[in-house]
This record gives structure tokens, C-alpha cells and sequence, in this order.
């Protein structure tokens, strides 16, 4: 089975679709494990949409799995987890890195400073698992930082707020015989 | 120009299997260089070989670059940072198979900057990025160990597996050698021992 949910972020010219899907993973013909994916689906208006994902939890089948609410459960996780990955880069816009660090520890449970942990093979597993993560995180969070910039350069309303600041000005150039002679090496 | 610098290999050999890692400084567009390490795990009695996704060690920017009038120089210095990548490979697999977790998690957020006191989020991500990249390689060189003491040497395995990580933590500080190894074997009575492979240099499949 398999449950897919979107959110969908327009800035600009960039459409960014958060896909969580919730699987159930199949092992010698049963139904054993489920896994959950995150897809990032970055589409530039006029350009060829592309993506990148990341597999966020994966792990024995749970009980609701196999009921009649698994839909529901699909649905929820996937939900849950495409809201989450939007919250972590909501830290990112904020540069709040010590709130990421500490979302992302909750969740992956990385940091063997305040819980035990049952080996240090886990640890390294858990952290190539955050790198993943975080790879994907640093991919989208750059694709909307320069939706950001450009539709915020671009509106009318900013330039004209703005522009008396002088922000959009571009740089004065000094007529050649003002200019400060170059610094020659000693 | 140098483009390239040697490989420096650091390899553990196992009765059934052997686990190279091996590093070699880059040059990026001519002026700055990066290191990246590669690890294989090698199954001696199959033939058969695996390797990893390489992981950046770190971009090294002047020093490298202004060595280029001296191609002896440069390639020293190339290998010199070759083999401090393999040597924190090596110190790191030490720490994780002797439990040492706090000690190898606060090293290595310490050495790629996944910090939470840093100032931007995305220089934070980029940290993790790379470090998730080792931590890949870390944990498959602990579950070959581990495969491999569990399978040759059941008795006290768990305490053989922390000898074998006090040993590589030692030994992994050698940049003055290209190739070196390790070798764990079976004495004559048959216990486990580590071997510093002074002067064997095999040749894997």
C-alpha cells in the first residue's frame, strides 16, 4: 500500500511540492516493514520540474498497518512528516540553527550526549541517516532562497519601499581621474 | 602542475576479509584542492568486492597551491593530507568500536562543523551533510569488524572488538608510509592477535 500527501509552496516563479508517502515495504512476498519518504519537487516556471528525496523512517510494519486503518495511519504519517520537513525549513529561514540541531536530534536521536544509546554502530547509522537528510534540506532551502530574493528584488512594492534606501542602487563609478591610484607591491 | 596526488591506503586485514581505506588529495580547478576518502571492504574467499560512496574530508585551499614550483613538495604535502584523512578514519573507527560515543560524536560535529551554535542554518546543514557522508563509511567498517571477530573469534568478541579499536586508535598516526597494514589473525594457539604488517604489502583482488 501506498499513501501519498502534498503541500505546495508557491513563491514566484517556483512551485515547491513537499511529497510524504507512507509504503509498506514486501520481503519474500509478505508485506513486512513500512518506510517514509519525503520528496522535494522543485518546478521553475517554464522549466522541467525535478526533485529530490529523502527516506525519513523505516522499520517494522506497525499493527495499524494491517487493519482497516491503514489508510488513515498511511495518510497521517505522511502528512506528519511532509509538515515536519516544512517546519525544519521554516528553522532554516529563521537561521535558528540550535532549534534545527535540537528537531533534528529529537527525531533522529543522534546526539548520544543525553540518552543511552545501545551501540556506536547505531550512532553512525543514525548520523548518515541526518546527512541525508539534511543534504536534502540544504538543496530545497536553496531553491526557495532564490525564489525569495527574486521575487523580493523583482515586486514593485519592495523597490519602490526601498529603493529611496538606496538598496537597489547599483554602484557609483568613480570617473577615472577621481579614482585612488592602485597599491603597488613593496 | 600536480593534478593529482598518490593514493594512501591504510588496510585491516581479516582472516575472510579486509577493510581498506584509502584517501587522495584533488586539485579543483588548479587552485584549490580537496581530499576525499574512499573505503572498500574486500570478501577474500569469495573474490568479491564492495566500495562505498566516496565522503569529502575537506577542501585545503593555498598551501597546496603554492607549492607548485616544487613538484616534490607538492606531492608530499598532497600525500601528507591524504594521510590525515585515512588517519581520522582510522581514529574514528577506533572510538566506535571501543563505545567511545560521546567522544566520537563531539569529534567529528567538531571537525565538519555540524554545530548548533552555528551562525547560519545552512552552514550547519552542510556539516551534516558531509558528516552523514562518513558516518556511511564509519558504520561499514564497524560491521565488518564486528562480522568478522564474531564469526573467527566467538569467545570474548565484544572485548576482542575493543582491543582491535585501541590498537587502530594508535596506529593510524603514520603519514610517513603510503601503504600500511593491519593484520588480525589466529596465533598458534589459536587466540585472537593483532599484527602491525610492517613490511607485508599484499595485492587484493
Amino acid at each position: 500500500m501506498r499513501v501519498k500527501e502534498r503541500k505546495v509552496v508557491k513563491m514566484g516563479d517556483l512551485t515547491l511540492a513537499i511529497e510524504g508517502t507512507w509504503m509498506t515495504t514486501w520481503k519474500d512476498g509478505m508485506e513486512r516493514g513500512e518506510e517514509i519518504r519525503v520528496r522535494a519537487i522543485v518546478h521553475w516556471a517554464g522549466e522541467k520540474p525535478w526533485s529530490v528525496s529523502c527516506v525519513m523512517d523505516d522499520g517494522v510494519l506497525s499493527p495499524y498497518a494491517g487493519s482497516e486503518l491503514a489508510k488513515e495511519y498511511g495518510s497521517a504519517m505522511a502528512d506528519r512528516h511532509a509538515r515536519q520537513f516544512l517546519r525544519w525549513l521554516g528553522l532554516c529561514f529563521k537561521d535558528e540553527a540550535s532549534r534545527l540541531f535540537n528537531a533534528l536530534d529529537s527525531t533522529f536521536l543522534f546526539n548520544p550526549e543525553y540518552r543511552q544509546r545501545p551501540s556506536a554502530i547505531d550512532t553512525c547509522w543514525r548520523l548518515a541517516r541526518v546527512g541525508v537528510v539534511a543534504s536534502t534540506l540544504a538543496i530545497t532551502f536553496n531553491q526557495l532562497r532564490v525564489a525569495v530574493s527574486k521575487s523580493f528584488v523583482l515586486d514593485i512594492q519592495n523597490y519602490r519601499r526601498y529603493a529611496p534606501l538606496g538598496h537597489f542602487r547599483p554602484r557609483r563609478r568613480v570617473p577615472l581621474q577621481f579614482r585612488r591610484p592602485r597599491r603597488q607591491g613593496t | 602542475m600536480l593534478h593529482k596526488g598518490p593514493t594512501v591506503y591504510r588496510r585491516v586485514i581479516f582472516p575472510s576479509a579486509a577493510l581498506e581505506a584509502r584517501a587522495r588529495w584533488k586539485a579543483v580547478n588548479g587552485k584549490a584542492g580537496k581530499t576525499m576518502l574512499r573505503v572498500r571492504i574486500y570478501w577474500l574467499d569469495d573474490q568479491r568486492v564492495r566500495e562505498y560512496p566516496p565522503a569529502l574530508f575537506r577542501y585545503s585551499s593555498d598551501p597546496l597551491n603554492a607549492l607548485l614550483f616544487s613538484r616534490q613538495a607538492a606531492i608530499e604535502e598532497a600525500m601528507r593530507e591524504a594521510a590525515e584523512a585515512t588517519d581520522a578514519y582510522f581514529v574514528w573507527l577506533g572510538l566506535a568500536l571501543q563505545e567511545e560515543r560521546p567522544l566520537l560524536f563531539d569529534g567529528m560535529t567538531h571537525f565538519f562543523k555540524f554545530d548548533p551554535s552555528a551562525p547560519f542554518a545552512t552552514s550547519m546543514l552542510y556539516g551534516a551533510q558531509q558528516l552523514g557522508e562518513w558516518a556511511l563509511l564509519l558504520r561499514a567498517g564497524c560491521a565488518v569488524v564486528e562480522t568478522e571477530i564474531f564469526r573467527h573469534f566467538p569467545e570474548d568478541a565484544r572485548k576482542h572488538v575493543k582491543e582491535l579499536g585501541a590498537f587502530l586508535q594508535n596506529w593510524a598516526y603514520r603519514p610517513e608510509e603510503r601503504v600500511a597494514e593491519v593484520v588480525v589473525f589466529a596465533d598458534a594457539n589459536g587466540q585472537f592477535a593483532i599484527k602491525d604488517a610492517r613490511e607485508v604489502v599484499r595485492v587484493l583482488p
